[in-house]
This record gives C-alpha cells, sequence and structure tokens, in this order.
C-alpha cells in the first residue's frame, strides 16, 4: 500500500510523525506553514507551505502612480521598509535612465545602513530568544531604540520612514540632526562590541550552532540564496558592492564573508556587518556637510520601457522590475523578497537535524516581521492628543497588576 | 560587450537576439524550444546567479522573463520567451535550477503558463479547489 500524496509505503510512513510548525506558531510572527516529518528526533523531510497573507502588492501596484507606488512597496515589509522603495526607485531610474543627485545617493544610504542596523539588533535579539538567552533578546532591543530614535529625528518616523522617491529623496537632513544622529551613531560601537563577545566567545551557542544547519556553497547557488545566508556559506556577492549604487562606491567599507554556511557563521555575517554599517553612515554623515545641494532629479515622465532594481536589504537581494507603457502607472510591477529564496534552502538544512535545531535553522535566514507598535490617541475632530505616552505605560502597569492579581487570587 | 554575453552569442549564435540596453542590462530574446538550454548554460556553465522569473500577459501570448545576475560584473541578464496562448506551455527550468520551483508555482496559478516537467506542480499562494481563473491575465480583470 502506498500514500499517494507522499509517495512512501505505509511501513514507512508509520515510523513517522509530523511536527506542524505554523501557520501559527508562537517563534514565528507571520503566519508560514512548516510541516516536519520526522523519525525520532530527526527530521527526514520538510513541507513549507505559504498563501496564508498573501495582499496581492503587485497587482495594487498597477493601480498605483509612479510616485505613489513607493509608500506601497514600503509596506511590504515594516523591518526592511527602506529596501522595497529603493529598489523599486532604481528600477525606474533605470527605466529612465537619470542620474540622482550627490546629496540624494548620500542620504539613500544613510537611511539604508541604519535601517540594516536596527534590523540585525533585531535579529540578534531575536536569535537570544530562540537559545534561551533572554538576556540578549533585551539588550539589543534596547539598542535598537537608539537606531529608532536616530530615524524618528531624521526622517520623523521609527519605521516607514518614506524618504525615496523615484529621482531622488523626499526630505533633505537638517546640518543640527547630523552633528546629533552622529554621535548616537557612535555610542552603539560599544554596545555591539558586548554583543560581538556574548555571542560569538560563548561555549554554548557555538554548540548550539556550529556545524548546524549548514547550506553549502553549491546549494547557495542552487537555490539562489541572496544576503547574509549566501555570504555565511562563502559566496562572495553584496549587491551594495557587485551592482554600485546610493552613495556605496564612495566610501570605504567591506563586505563579510564566512565559509562554514552554519547558524553560527550567519549570525557571525550580520554581528560584522554591523560594524561595517556603522562606517558607512559616519562617513556618509560626514560627506553631507560638505555635498550640499539638491536631493531630488525631478523626474516628470517615465518614457516606455523596462527597468530593473536591487538593492541588497537586511536579509538580502530585493529585486524589483517595472514595465512602462508611457502611462503614469507601471503596467507590471514584479517584486522578490529576499525571503523568497532564502526560506525554500530550509528543504536542504533541516533536513537531517534534530527538531530542537528546526526552528533556529529556519529562523537563520531571518524571515521577517513588522514592528511599528507605538500608538498616539487622538480625537479626530480636533486633532488633540488625549493620551500620553505615560498614559499608555501606566495603563500597561495597571493591566500587569491585575494579571499578576488575578494569578495569585 | 562583455565577456559572458559574447560567450553566450558564440555558443547559440542567432538562435537567439541579444538586446543592451545598457551596459549593466542585457535582454535576450530566446525561442521556447531553446528555454531550458540558455538557460542552463547561463546557470551552470557561466555561473550566473539564479534571480527570479517575471510573468506579463499580453494579448496573445504570456511573456515570461528569467533573471540572472553576473555579481562579479555588476550585470543583470534576462531571457525573454512569449508562450504562445491557447496552449501556453514551456519547459520547467526547476528540476535545475533548484530556487526556480515557487515563481514557477506561481506563473502556472497567476497567469496560466504550464511549466511542463515541473517537480511539483502544485498551487503555491492560492488554494487547490481555486476556480481556475489565471488572476494575473488581463482580460480576467
Amino acid at each position: 500500500m502506498e500514500n499517494i500524496r507522499s509517495g512512501k509505503t505505509m511501513s514507512e510512513e508509520k515510523k513517522r510523525t509530523i511536527i506542524p510548525v505554523g501557520p501559527f506558531h508562537p517563534l514565528q510572527e507571520e503566519p508560514e506553514f512548516f510541516e516536519l516529518s520526522v523519525e525520532g528526533e530527526k527530521v527526514v523531510d520538510i513541507n513549507i507551505n505559504l498563501g496564508y497573507n498573501h495582499r496581492g502588492i503587485e497587482k495594487l501596484s498597477e493601480g498605483k502612480h509612479y510616485d505613489q507606488v513607493p509608500f506601497l512597496v514600503e509596506r511590504i515589509c515594516g523591518i526592511c521598509s527602506t529596501s522595497h522603495p529603493m529598489a523599486y526607485c532604481q528600477a525606474v531610474e533605470d527605466i529612465t535612465g537619470v542620474e540622482i543627485p550627490l546629496r540624494a545617493k548620500y542620504i539613500r544610504s544613510i537611511v539604508g545602513e541604519l535601517e540594516r542596523l536596527h534590523s540585525h539588533f533585531l535579529w540578534v535579539g531575536l536569535a537570544g530568544h530562540f537559545l534561551g538567552y533572554n538576556t540578549v533578546w533585551m539588550w539589543a532591543w534596547k539598542y535598537r531604540e537608539t537606531v529608532n530614535d536616530i530615524m524618528e529625528r531624521l526622517t520623523g518616523n521609527r519605521q516607514h520612514y518614506a524618504m525615496i522617491k523615484p529621482g531622488g529623496v523626499r526630505r533633505d537632513f537638517e546640518d543640527e540632526d547630523i552633528d546629533w544622529a552622529l554621535k548616537m551613531v557612535c555610542t552603539l560601537v560599544k554596545p555591539i562590541d558586548m554583543f560581538k563577545g556574548a555571542v560569538l566567545d560563548d561555549p554554548v551557542i557555538h554548540a548550539r550552532t556550529k556545524g548546524v544547519g549548514i547550506l553549502t556553497k553549491e546549494d547557495a547557488h542552487r537555490y539562489g540564496a541572496v544576503g547574509p545566508t549566501a555570504r555565511a556559506s562563502g559566496v562572495p556577492f553584496d549587491i551594495r558592492k557587485n551592482h554600485p549604487h546610493a552613495a556605496y562606491n564612495l566610501v570605504k567599507w567591506n563586505v563579510v564573508v564566512c565559509n562554514n554556511g552554519d547558524v553560527f557563521d550567519k549570525a557571525v555575517v550580520r554581528i560584522l556587518e554591523m560594524y561595517e554599517s556603522i562606517k558607512i553612515v559616519k562617513q556618509c554623515f560626514e560627506m553631507l556637510k560638505k555635498e550640499k545641494g539638491e536631493i531630488d532629479a525631478n523626474l516628470k515622465e517615465i518614457p516606455v520601457g523596462e527597468g530593473i532594481g536591487q538593492y541588497e536589504a537586511p536579509r538580502g537581494e530585493v529585486f524589483h522590475y517595472v514595465k512602462s507603457d508611457g502611462s503614469n502607472r507601471p503596467i507590471r510591477h514584479k517584486i522578490r523578497a529576499p525571503s523568497y529564496v532564502n526560506v525554500p534552502t530550509a528543504k536542504s538544512t533541516v533536513i537531517g537535524e534534530t527538531v530542537t535545531d528546526a526552528t533556529l535553522i529556519l529562523a537563520s535566514v531571518d524571515p521577517c516581521y513588522c514592528c511599528t507598535e507605538r500608538i498616539i490617541v487622538i480625537d479626530a475632530g480636533t486633532r488633540k492628543r488625549l493620551m500620553t505616552g505615560r498614559d499608555l505605560v501606566r495603563l500597561s502597569q495597571e493591566k500587569t497588576r491585575e494579571l499578576a492579581g488575578r494569578r495569585t487570587g | 560587450m562583455n565577456d559572458c554575453v559574447n560567450k553566450i552569442k558564440e555558443r547559440f549564435g542567432n538562435r537567439l537576439n541579444v538586446f543592451e540596453k545598457s551596459a549593466k542590462r542585457i535582454y535576450i530574446d530566446v525561442k521556447p524550444e531553446d528555454w531550458t538550454e540558455v538557460a542552463g548554460f547561463i546557470f551552470n556553465d557561466l555561473y550566473a546567479r539564479y534571480q527570479i522569473m517575471t510573468g506579463t500577459d499580453t494579448k496573445d501570448a504570456v511573456e515570461v522573463l528569467l533573471h540572472f545576475a553576473f555579481d562579479k560584473d555588476g550585470m543583470v541578464v534576462s531571457l525573454r520567451t512569449l508562450v504562445k496562448k491557447p496552449g501556453c506551455e514551456i519547459d520547467s527550468v526547476a528540476n535545475m535550477i533548484t530556487g526556480a520551483e515557487w515563481i514557477e508555482r506561481e506563473i502556472m496559478e497567476i497567469l496560466g503558463v504550464k511549466f511542463r516537467n515541473h517537480p511539483n506542480p502544485k498551487h503555491l499562494l492560492l488554494t487547490e479547489d481555486w476556480d481556475g481563473k489565471y488572476p494575473f491575465r488581463k482580460d480576467n480583470v
């Protein structure tokens, strides 16, 4: 007798247990369904199902004009929210052949790198959380706040900065903000040193992550893996270096590459990349002080044609293809986020490992989440603020007390 | 012209049509029957990085693009072919390029292109009992 779905015989099937991870699972904030087939502790097969939260953004984009699309694609992801507009705008600029002003290039790189910093802080925290190191989690997210504060002052928003537009950037930075931001960025080096020590020299982390979930160089090629996932496997490409754009070829920095392809190396790549991001941001800020001038090339008409834009998001290459028929809206807008090619690599990294390591390996490609959990309560008519941050803290403290009371009572 | 592009031209001669939009963006028109052979040469022999595929509906055919990056040269090479309606069939590259499995499944269900010999031709985003309409076909809107 054979199971039609799996193609396995009954006796083979009996030995196997299916462990579902998802579609809704505490360790993953997005709905995605990993169906692990296990024999004892060992994972022997994995089946990935998606489509639980498809938003049809490519289709929506065909109904927006070129200047509206950045706001739409920004909302693909709350973490790498500047990466999609960056790639999209480069695709549009590829159609028109326009060169953006120098000052805009520096601003684009600064926003991009600050985003990478907060994204990697987030991942370091989550990785700590997955391993049971909640102190690492709390500390990493504490320093991530600094980056969000810098973003808020420079762009007006903690996430969804709305800075990138076809032809340049939407807002300029003030000189006094630059000095302040530069100082704040420098304060991050010490915490990163601390994480480097805490994560990379810890024997327990070594035991849990070294040699676990290895993605070979050949498999990285077969799957088209991108970003830190590929660079940890010794594939030395980084869109910022190989396909120069923004200000990445105007400043000095290095591509971080490791060779083992395991979870540990993926962590190493991300942590060391944070130093490079700080290097880039510092140089760009310095250049901004000297380089005054326009921030927008004022694109008007988008001619008939097609264009491709790429950007190295924190999780790897974001790819946008835009086709224009000369009207004010794209007739086709193809988007490929990095997780689309990184998540399938689980097929080669999870099989053969134990169940306990499986979720860690799945998380090691850094599949992405959204976080803009901050609210202001206002009266819609008078625009008056009804609740302050302090009120919200008080509310949450009351809630905690209430929950604690329920437990003891 | 770039070395890799010259190699592609040398190997396939007038079976394909190379259009150089700029030094970094090359588009190559390929006949559907040459699709997997050209893709295989670029992916395996020239060791280009597979990026993704794009499907676009046109009146009589579905245009399929297969994008490859030559990272050392900072160049993107896109193969282009027209898959004629109503049959709309073309060979799958997913047996060779594992990463293309998902996107081929996606193009199958949203644009109705049938990829022959696909290793796992299930729906990716839509439910298995979808009504059979293709959401990205222009005549469906």
